[in-house]
């Protein structure tokens, strides 16, 4: 059953008002009543709930309610019909499971869309150098004139390698994976540099770290699937931000740093962030929805997220531990 | 032949201007806008290949048709050009660009060494 949080409750984070509801299922409420639209059955809730729910709203009004098992649901208000107000709602865990999904599978779009535009320039050079090498064997037959050509073919099926390897890892990422406790945070900050740098690379733009090693030892409490996610997701937006804003001589640049503030982490991303497009095929919202809904996926990893778009800042603060 | 070689990837661009080297052709390198201008300067090449999709905010199409209308301007005769596309059917790029002057041959990469210099030969 669900009921409205006690009084004692702490307040919802701000986030969880803007992040979407995907799929959210559809309640309708009236005379005192809770019906849940896909099954035309009543729903379970509290008489304070329901008179909350009955009473009028404002469209896109925001309840916070927990159910028995003491899980956080979401309600937003979605509207009037004759004498029915309908809300939205969805569990958190099931906000996140399904940002999750729609983020990854955009990402690995994106990023496959990458890998096969380019596909033919790495194939280009591999099937020259490979005539190259046949053409000086066959010449005078040394094998020492071929072997530059031999080094860029390694290089390349690298390259390649990588950038599948880029694609898999997203196509495969596992959501339930994400509550995998006391992840390594540099190792997860890693996979998520790696798998973003050729795309960025291909934009022209340059990715810089710095002081990545402060990160040291730190664990996430949660979240690493999901962490990644967010990270990749934000290195994205940073990209398309960076590539809209370059500097006088052309160049643009994403500037990922670490610091450590007494007990706290923080991992600065300096770029202006275009979240336009990710924001309406992912969030079906505007971007500060779609900042909200990686608040909420960082969330699972006790993660804060902040955004100062004025700075072309976001910033990411955790305990170290 | 003397062939000017406009490509933005390094790897294609030294492996390819190795082959024509080794079949007896004098190649010039070019990456980019200023790269290419710099090195037909002379208007000595009679051959252009050039990828049509530079990385770095360069049209290889256009500079290809600037090398032509400077060679048409000194009273020479047009060079042969060939197009290269590593994304997409460099036809459609063509024609939709209505270039003024015609580009010879298109191929798509990963392209074929004997084909190309068929492609000189013609």
């Amino acid at each position: 059953m669900l009921d409205l949080p006690s009084a004692d409750a702490a307040a919802p984070p701000p986030h969880w008002h803007e992040a979407p509801l995907l799929n959210a299922r559809l309640l309708l409420a009236r005379r005192e009543q809770l019906i849940r639209a896909d099954l035309h059955e009543p729903a379970a809730a509290s008489p304070a709930l329901l008179a909350r729910l009955t009473a009028p709203a404002s469209r896109g009004e925001m309840l916070v309610a927990y159910d028995s098992s003491d899980e956080a649901w979401r309600l937003r208000h979605a509207g009037v019909a004759a004498d029915t107000q309908l809300w939205l709602a969805q569990s958190v865990a099931d906000s996140r499971s399904r940002l999750f999904s729609s983020l990854r599978d955009m990402l690995a779009q994106r990023l496959t869309e990458s890998v096969l535009h380019e596909l033919r320039n790495p194939l280009n050079a591999l099937s020259l150098h490979a005539d190259l090498i046949a053409r000086l064997l066959a010449g005078d037959g040394s094998a020492e004139r071929a072997l530059p050509s031999v080094e860029v073919i390694k290089q390349r099926v690298g390259d390649l390698r990588r950038r599948q390897d880029a694609a898999v890892a997203l196509w495969l990422g596992d959501a339930a994976l994400a509550e995998a406790a006391c992840a390594d945070l540099a190792a997860v900050v890693d996979d998520s540099v790696r798998l973003l740098r050729s795309h960025l690379a291909l934009q022209d733009v340059r990715l810089r770290s710095v002081d990545l090693h402060l990160i040291g030892a730190a664990r996430l409490r949660g979240g690493a699937a999901q962490t990644r996610l967010a990270l990749m997701a934000l290195l994205l937006m940073a990209c398309a931000g960076a590539k809209q804003y370059r500097s006088a001589d052309g160049s643009s640049e994403v500037v990922l740093q670490a610091a450590i503030d007494g007990r706290a982490l923080t991992l600065e991303l300096q770029a202006p962030i275009d979240g336009q497009a990710l924001g309406r095929e992912v969030a079906d919202t505007d971007g500060a929805g779609l900042m909200a809904g990686l608040g909420l996926l960082l969330e699972a990893a006790d993660i804060r997220l902040e955004a100062d778009p004025g700075q072309a800042l976001t910033r990411l603060s955790l305990a170290a531990e | 032949m003397n062939i000017v070689l406009l490509e933005d990837d390094a790897d294609t661009r030294e492996a390819m201007a190795a082959l024509l080297s080794l079949d007896a052709h004098q190649v010039e390198q070019a990456y980019d806008s200023s790269s290419f201008r710099l090195v037909t300067r002379n208007l000595r090449s009679e051959a252009v290949i050039f990828d049509l999709h530079l990385a770095n905010d360069s049209n290889g199409l256009s500079l290809a048709m600037d090398y032509q209308a400077r060679r048409q301007a000194a009273g020479l005769t047009l060079a042969k050009l060939i197009a290269l596309s590593g994304s997409g059917n460099p036809d459609h790029v063509i024609a939709n660009a209505k270039p003024p002057f015609p580009v010879h041959h298109r191929f798509v990469k990963p392209t074929d060494h004997a084909q190309i210099l068929a492609a000189l030969g013609s």
